[in-house]
């Protein structure tokens, strides 16, 4: 995964998908807003992968944002003023209308993915293969 | 006259001198003399016997010593391969440096068959980090495997770090190039 990435085969997008109330809109929006200051996948990867329950709350989050070294006045003011719920609100949209209904749901090219990560690989390297056959034609 | 006056207390002062130096010392009776006697014997006694027990306490080591030797020589012989064949033969033993020799002998060879266990555990360890390191490997197959929860959570972690940690964010929650023809998209919730 990392090669087809790293050499721009493929790419890859996160969307929010709220499906479990206002702890995780609370999270998704508080993502956003760290990624105003460049802290996206900094808070991604305290939410998802190393989350803890005090992490989905306000002062959680503004723990957080400071112990990235974000500037805590604009975060939490981002966050009290829901800056960025539209464009979850968009997100989760858009994800309903491609016909998502859980998570983690994967897409490649927008058509549905595979549940394992060998299968999206392959899915990716077939996704290749055909693009490159379709500019070689 | 005089003169032999002066003579009468001049060995009158003598005899008088005499009886005092004496007095300050009694001689010792003869019933002191029996005790002192008797104490003498009986510490000669208790010194001659505990000699002769020390003698023979040797005598008793080196005994055991060279019978408890054999034991320990046999105890390898006999396969007995466990520490607790030895220290039995520890709690056996007295205080003979034949029995301490025969210790050493014994525990030294069991030291060389620990050594010689190490490795062999260490190979052990080899195997448990091959199987670890195949546990690890076999985590693309565990995510193969797919399904919701901690499995798919493990899937997109290796996803992220495969991009994230290189550096390719591209944009927010993008990763890789903003051009690449093949878009991967995850829907997921954070909780």
């Amino acid at each position: 995964m990392e090669e087809l990435i790293s050499t721009g085969v493929a790419r890859y997008e996160y969307r929010h998908f709220i499906i479990f109330g206002s702890a995780s809109q609370f999270a998704a929006m508080a993502t956003e807003c760290a990624g105003d200051q460049g802290a996206w996948w900094e808070f991604h990867d305290a939410y998802l992968l190393k989350a803890q329950a005090r992490t989905f709350t306000r002062a959680g989050a503004i723990e957080l944002a400071r112990d990235e070294g974000l500037n805590v006045a604009q975060f939490t003011q981002c966050v009290d003023n829901e800056e960025h719920h539209d464009r979850i609100l968009q997100m989760q949209q858009q994800a309903i209308a491609d016909g998502v209904s859980g998570t983690p749901t994967f897409r490649i090219n927008g058509q549905p993915g595979a549940r394992s990560l060998s299968g999206i690989i392959e899915q990716v390297h077939a996704a290749a293969e055909a693009a490159q056959n379709e500019e070689g034609s | 006259m005089l003169l032999r006056m002066g003579l009468v207390l001049v060995s009158a002062s003598l005899l008088l001198a005499a009886c005092t130096s004496e007095s300050d010392e009694p001689p010792p009776s003869s019933a002191q003399m029996a005790e002192g006697q008797q104490e003498e014997s009986a510490m000669a006694y208790e010194a001659g016997e505990s000699e002769s027990a020390e003698q023979e306490s040797e005598v008793e080591a080196e005994q055991s010593g060279e019978a408890l030797q054999e034991e320990a020589e046999r105890v390898p012989a006999q396969g007995g391969d466990g520490q607790g064949d030895t220290d039995a033969v520890v709690a056996q033993s007295g205080d003979g440096e034949g029995a301490e020799q025969a210790v050493q002998e014994s525990q030294a060879e069991d030291g060389q068959e620990e050594q010689e266990r190490v490795p062999a555990q260490g190979g052990d360890g080899e195997g448990e980090t091959e199987q670890v390191v195949s546990q690890g490997g076999d985590e693309e197959d565990v995510a193969a495997q797919g399904g919701d929860g901690g499995e798919a959570e493990a899937m997109v972690g290796m996803i992220i770090e495969s991009g994230h940690r290189a550096g390719l964010i591209a944009n927010r929650n993008v990763v890789g190039n903003p051009d690449a023809p093949i878009v991967i998209t995850e829907y997921s919730d954070f909780l």
